[in-house]
């Protein structure tokens, strides 16, 4: 082994020796963990955007059915109307004729 | 050629199907050019789905809607053109009679046929065994005409109902008295 070795040898075992951290590692490093931004929390709009998202949805969807019903309901009383007009009319004459055949 | 026949055996079969729906309807024209001379009209077109959607709407609690709600069950379609005028004789009486040739055709029989003072009024059905598949009044006068058509299973019984609930007394339309053909 060469001085050179030697010398190499002596500062790795120096460096690499067992050292007590302290007994404040361990808050230091929780301290840090506390401090440091986490990359897997999302800023708080994008969290809140699928549920955005989702009410938009919902909501545009009830707005359609509202419209669907309510046109439904305005054709309906539309419609029953007519028919009840069609069989007045129907009936009136039904009438009509009665009266001109009994001679009223 | 397998597709093809069986396709038009689908036709064959469907075929009553079609007429069965279209009997008792009568071809109303538009009457465009007379609806803009009357002080009144009338131009009402309601078909089978119509119908349904107008029963759902009806009272129950009302007598006459009540009424008209059984009736309407069996119908497929009521068509009605009712004009009325300021003065005499602004419509043709070929635009009613085009209405009465099609009334003249077989399967209708004219039931009521009255006549007073140019005012007349034809009553036709169009039996389907004990019910019938269609209804036509056909009632004119100087200043009006009324055309109504009523198709689908007419209940003579729910029709005599709705005569005595709108106040129309009773005809006899009946099931006894064997109606007169038209001439």
């Amino acid at each position: 082994m060469t001085d050179r070795q030697r010398d190499l040898e002596r500062d790795l075992r120096r460096a690499l020796r067992v050292r007590d951290p302290g007994p404040d590692f361990a808050p230091r490093v929780l301290a840090a963990l506390g401090r440091a931004p986490d990359a897997r929390r999302r800023p708080r709009l994008a969290r809140w955007m699928p549920v955005a998202l989702a009410a938009s949805v919902l909501l545009g969807l009830f707005i359609i059915r509202s419209d669907e019903h309510s046109l439904d309901a305005q054709r309906g009383l539309e419609a029953r109307t007519q028919t009840l007009q069609a069989l007045r009319i129907a009936s009136e004459n039904l009438e009509s004729a009665r009266r001109m055949a009994i001679g009223d | 050629m397998g597709i093809r026949l069986i396709g038009f055996a689908a036709l064959i079969a469907a075929a009553p199907l079609a007429a069965q729906a279209q009997a008792g309807r009568l071809e109303l024209p538009s009457f465009a050019g007379i609806e803009k001379k009357a002080n009144q009209a009338v131009d009402i077109s309601l078909d089978g789905p119509m119908l349904e959607l107008a029963g759902r709407f009806m009272s129950e609690e009302d007598p006459g809607e009540a009424s008209s709600k059984k009736l309407i069950i069996g119908l497929r379609g009521i068509y009605v053109r009712s004009y009325q005028f300021d003065a005499e004789h602004v419509y043709s009486k070929a635009d009613v009679d085009a209405v009465r040739a099609q009334v003249a055709r077989p399967g209708w029989v004219r039931v009521v046929s009255v006549r007073k003072d140019e005012h007349d009024v034809d009553i036709y059905l169009r039996p389907n065994g004990k019910l019938m598949d269609g209804l036509a009044i056909i009632a004119s006068e100087p200043r009006a005409f009324t055309i109504v058509n009523i198709v689908g299973t007419i209940d003579l019984e729910g029709l005599r109902r709705l005569e005595g609930k709108f106040g129309v007394p009773k005809l006899d339309l009946g099931q006894g008295s064997p109606p007169s053909s038209t001439p």
